[in-house]
């Protein structure tokens, strides 16, 4: 059985490699689109904003914001600011070299001390939208948590039936600026680190052709069936189940080293770092492992040639939309990033991000790596029964 | 019969749903020989040779190739055995010697062995100048050549052909019939499937005729044709008087019929070959002139027809 598994894989292989589509797949087309993409997206997946502030207050409250809200741990990574005048902020924003200013009137600390209304004007160039959506959510977010802060204030003085002290108020605005900053959704996704457009733009599209790259192993049983060869090969004495191993094998190699010179070609041409080497590598054989499962599982539904390659293409595209391989993960819609979870790529592209985010090992790609092998292997089990079945018919 | 059988099957069946595709067929092949099974198509010719070669799982009886029983040894069995199926079961991407090589190499050869045998193979089919091209750019005719050099390059005990020339030109035919009559000499035993007729004649040792399923003559062609009691047709052209030309062959020894035609007088007689001189000194005397003779021997057609009741090609 080994030696016929060798001698199938080999010759699959040749077949393969004779095939220019076949190598365009597997190794160029992966490379190309992933740069196209990646200089689409501006070369770079997290959210990067310069900002101007102009502090014409500077008391407590306003400090509470420029130096709490903007300075914050998940901020201070994305955002630039430049502390300039109210005057320098607007001409900033105006010739673009600032994405949005804030503004903060003076009395700002003294208003929200008396309770009145905490203004802060946000200025937006209208260059980069989100970075202008984002300064305005900070500042509402800001003002709401003033709000908040100044009615529990209230509250707990209108009990004690005493007007407030000095001391008192500058409290409310260090509690306002302790309020956690709306920064969540870019510090969750990308652990506080950026995620350049090469390392993630290069998996992603590796795993999306990895699937046409492999679907070939199990198509090719049809092949063989409709030209006679697979009748000839059990006639051999070669066992079904040798000829099946042979094939997955082929897939295998071809889909591995494809993912492989993927991470080559885009560590080397636009210095990626896909993160640590073992981790890397052992997700990309899982991850190679459900390709091979799921495509193989998908052709054996079909009769002929022409329904295997229908079959493969719509589960390849619609898998690839919910798993993110076209768009960044983070700037999917919520319900859209859980419906990634439902696919192997999804969770193939969450473990190699996160090995650039994190800058872990082995244990940063436990569960992608288990979920992925876990799919190989179901869908694998189910697409080896079917092929013997279809093998032996 | 030459020898132990290379070939000894028994009682093959199988059932598709509600027909009975193969019913009870058995016979033997010896080394050397070439056993032709003859039939039209759907008679069950291509399900025989597929439970031979283990292809298809029986419903009953018994195969053995060289000693191993299919039931008991199938790896043995299949090693023992050259198939070449019905239509071209080759890597049309690869070139030829790539696909001898490998086809080589799913029977256990390798190394030295394997090369010297995949440059005699291409040799014997003629096809060494085109090894290096693709198979999917040969003609038609060379992709049967090299369809059945694969299931030869391994020296088999068994060579089983499933109508190997369905479909080719006649000059392709004749180098693939020249190559199968070859392989009798190599000790071979040959095992070859057809609905053509003159094939059969010219390539076979025995024939079996096969018909819905069942083999229902087998033997040589001479034992086929006088176990059916066919007679010899002569067409004799001649001038003169036909009516007495006519009496006179009716009352030769071995003439059954005699009828004057246009032109001539036909006759339906036991060995017309022996009875051509007398026939002929017949027609002398009784003042006619002979101009033309044409002897027509009972063939594997008129047996078929025989037997029943049809053409093989209906």
């Amino acid at each position: 059985m080994v030696r016929t598994a060798l001698l199938v894989a080999g010759k699959d292989l040749r077949q393969r490699l004779r095939d220019r589509s076949a190598l365009v797949i597997a190794f160029v087309a992966p490379f190309v689109l992933a740069a196209i993409i990646g200089l689409a997206f501006g070369g770079d997946s997290a959210f990067r904003a310069t900002y101007a502030v102009a502090d014409a207050d500077r008391g407590p409250v306003a400090a509470g914001f420029t130096d709490g809200v903007l300075a914050s741990p998940g901020l201070r990574d994305l955002v630039t600011v430049r502390r300039v005048d109210t005057g320098a902020a607007r001409a900033l924003v105006e010739r673009g070299e600032a994405d949005a200013a804030f503004l903060l009137p003076a009395g700002f600390t003294a208003s929200v001390q008396q309770g009145g209304a905490a203004t802060i004007t946000v200025l937006e160039s209208g260059e980069n939208p989100i970075a202008g959506q984002v300064a305005r959510s900070l500042a509402e977010a800001y003002a709401a948590e003033l709000a908040a802060t100044q009615l529990a204030v209230r509250t707990a003085l209108d009990a004690s039936g005493q007007p407030p002290t000095k001391t008192e108020a500058r409290r409310l605005g260090e509690r306002a600026a302790a309020g956690r900053a709306p920064v969540q959704l870019v510090e969750g996704q990308t652990g506080g680190r950026t995620i350049e457009a090469a390392n993630y733009f290069g998996p992603s599209m590796a795993i999306f052709f990895l699937f046409f790259t492999v679907s070939f192993g199990a198509r090719s049983i049809l092949a063989e069936r409709r030209q006679g060869t697979l009748r000839r090969l059990l006639a051999s004495a070669a066992s079904p189940g040798g000829v099946l191993a042979g094939k997955a094998l082929a897939a295998f190699t071809l889909g591995t080293a494809s993912v492989l010179v993927m991470w080559l070609a885009t560590t080397l041409v636009f210095g990626a770092d896909w993160g640590d080497p073992v981790a890397v590598v052992t997700l990309t054989v899982s991850s190679v492992l459900s390709a091979i499962g799921i495509t193989a599982l998908v052709v054996t539904l079909a009769r002929t040639d022409e329904q295997a390659e229908g079959y493969s293409s719509l589960v390849v595209f619609t898998l690839a939309l919910l798993g993110g391989n076209f768009v960044y993960l983070a700037q999917l819609p919520e319900l859209l990033q859980r419906l990634s979870l439902l696919t192997p790529n999804g969770w193939a592209l969450r473990g190699f991000v996160d090995l650039v985010a994190d800058g872990g090992g082995l244990s940063t790609v436990a569960a992608p790596v288990a979920v992925t092998l876990t799919v190989g292997l179901v869908t694998g089990g189910l697409a080896l029964y079917r092929a013997r079945r279809m093998v032996m018919a | 019969m030459n020898g132990s059988p290379v070939l000894w099957c028994k009682d093959l069946r199988k059932r598709f749903k509600e027909r009975l595709a193969v019913d009870g067929v058995g016979f033997e092949v010896a080394p050397g020989e070439t056993y032709g099974l003859l039939g039209p198509n759907g008679a069950g010719k291509t399900t025989t040779i597929s439970m031979i070669c283990g292809l298809l799982r029986r419903d009953g009886g018994e195969v053995t190739v060289a000693g191993a029983s299919l039931g008991h040894d199938p790896g043995q069995v299949k090693a023992a055995i050259g198939y070449v199926p019905q239509d071209v079961a080759l890597y049309p991407d690869l070139s030829g010697l790539e696909n001898l090589r490998f086809w080589g190499r799913m029977y256990g050869l390798a190394g030295r062995d394997l090369a010297e045998r995949v440059e005699a193979t291409l040799e014997v089919v003629g096809l060494t100048e085109r090894a290096g091209d693709k198979v999917g750019d040969y003609s038609g005719g060379m992709q049967r050549r090299l369809n059945i050099a694969a299931g030869m390059l391994h020296r088999p005990r068994l060579l089983v052909l499933d109508e190997p020339t369905a479909g080719v030109d006649p000059q392709s035919r004749n180098a693939i019939l020249s190559n199968v009559e070859a392989l009798g000499g190599q000790g071979i035993a040959v095992l070859y499937t057809t609905h053509y007729m003159e094939e059969a004649e010219r390539l076979c040792d025995r024939v079996g005729i096969i018909d819905q399923g069942r083999l229902i003559a087998e033997g040589t062609r001479r034992e086929l044709v006088a176990r059916v009691g066919e007679r010899d047709r002569i067409e004799l052209a001649a001038t003169g008087d036909l009516a007495a030309l006519a009496a006179a062959a009716a009352r030769l020894e071995g003439v059954d019929e005699a009828s004057v035609v246009a032109g001539g007088v036909r006759l339906v007689a036991r060995d017309g070959r022996r009875l051509l001189p007398r026939l002929l000194e017949a027609a002398e005397h009784a003042g006619a002139e002979v101009t033309s003779v044409e002897l027509a021997e009972p063939d594997l057609e008129a047996v078929f027809l025989h037997l029943t009741g049809k053409a093989l090609r209906d």
